[in-house]
């Protein structure tokens, strides 16, 4: 049996009164939600969105060396590297190509550059009506450091985010690489 | 929507109208048009309703039910019961 305060409470709707009350009195508080497409949020550190290419300072180049670690470390394999052989028996990137439609944004192509070459923007809002708008060649992702990592941020990126914390990718010293039949030649 | 808050306004609260005891002790609202006055009064319904689906947006079906027959009907009836009971008695 209900007790008689309980009877009163199911009469008279306390219950739902409380929640009318709590919902009228936020009537005259500031809205929680941001008109999003006119206040945007800043994106956090560390936010992982749009894939840039590393744009070296020195060379004006990339600084990817066509090693396709990347690539291999994958999950969506997404990431398409082609490569060749100039005179010097350098490896030229010939094509660095991303699939961002696949792509999961795990942020391990950035992990497995040893040369820190390869970077996630802060850049989210890039949806289109094709599909070629989402696939990225070598000279759209170089673009797109210029747009949206240019200065201090890229400056900061690799040492900010990412293990291990570099000042500077230079080449590895056990890397491999041509230079005895460079020197042989 | 707007229909029955016209209703409610003009069955419960007067239509048009206004309390005899507002226009006695404020006689210059007599001249204000009785249109003003239900559109009051239809707008505040429509406010409640506009709260109460704020506040509960879905009332679940069992519940709805528990409240109709469970409450509202044993309260109705008990008002009827007690309204006859005063209008003999008095």
């Amino acid at each position: 049996m209900k007790t008689a305060k309980e009877f009163l409470k199911t009469i008279f709707f306390i219950e739902i009164l409380r929640g009318l009350a709590l919902t009228l009195s936020r009537l005259f508080t500031h809205a929680v939600t941001r008109r999003y497409p006119k206040v945007k949020r800043p994106a956090q550190p560390g936010f992982r969105g749009l894939h840039a290419l590393v744009r070296d300072r020195d060379t004006g180049k990339e600084k990817c060396v066509g090693c396709c670690l990347c690539a291999a470390y994958c999950p969506s394999q997404c990431i398409y590297i082609y490569t060749s052989e100039d005179e010097d028996h350098k490896k030229i990137v010939d094509r660095y190509e991303i699939e961002v439609l696949r792509c999961i944004f795990c942020g391990f192509c950035v992990e497995a550059c040893p040369f820190g070459a390869i970077s996630l923007t802060e850049h989210y809002e890039y949806s289109d009506y094709s599909r070629d708008a989402f696939y990225m060649t070598k000279e759209r992702l170089l673009s797109n450091w210029d747009k949206y990592m240019a200065g201090q941020k890229g400056e900061g990126y690799f040492r900010k985010f990412w293990r291990p914390m570099s000042e500077d990718f230079g080449t590895p010293e056990k890397q491999a690489t041509w230079r005895k039949i460079q020197n042989a030649k | 929507m707007l229909i029955m808050s016209s209703i409610c306004a003009i069955c419960f609260l007067g239509g048009w109208t206004i309390p005899q005891f507002i226009t006695n002790t404020l006689p210059f609202l007599l001249k204000v048009p009785g249109i003003l006055w239900f559109l009051v009064k239809v707008y505040a319904f429509m406010f409640f309703y506009y709260w109460v689906r704020a506040t509960l947006p879905r009332y679940r079906y069992d519940q709805l039910m528990a409240i109709g027959w469970k409450l509202l009907i044993p309260l109705a009836l008990v008002n009827i019961l007690i309204t006859g009971l005063v209008k003999i008695m008095v």
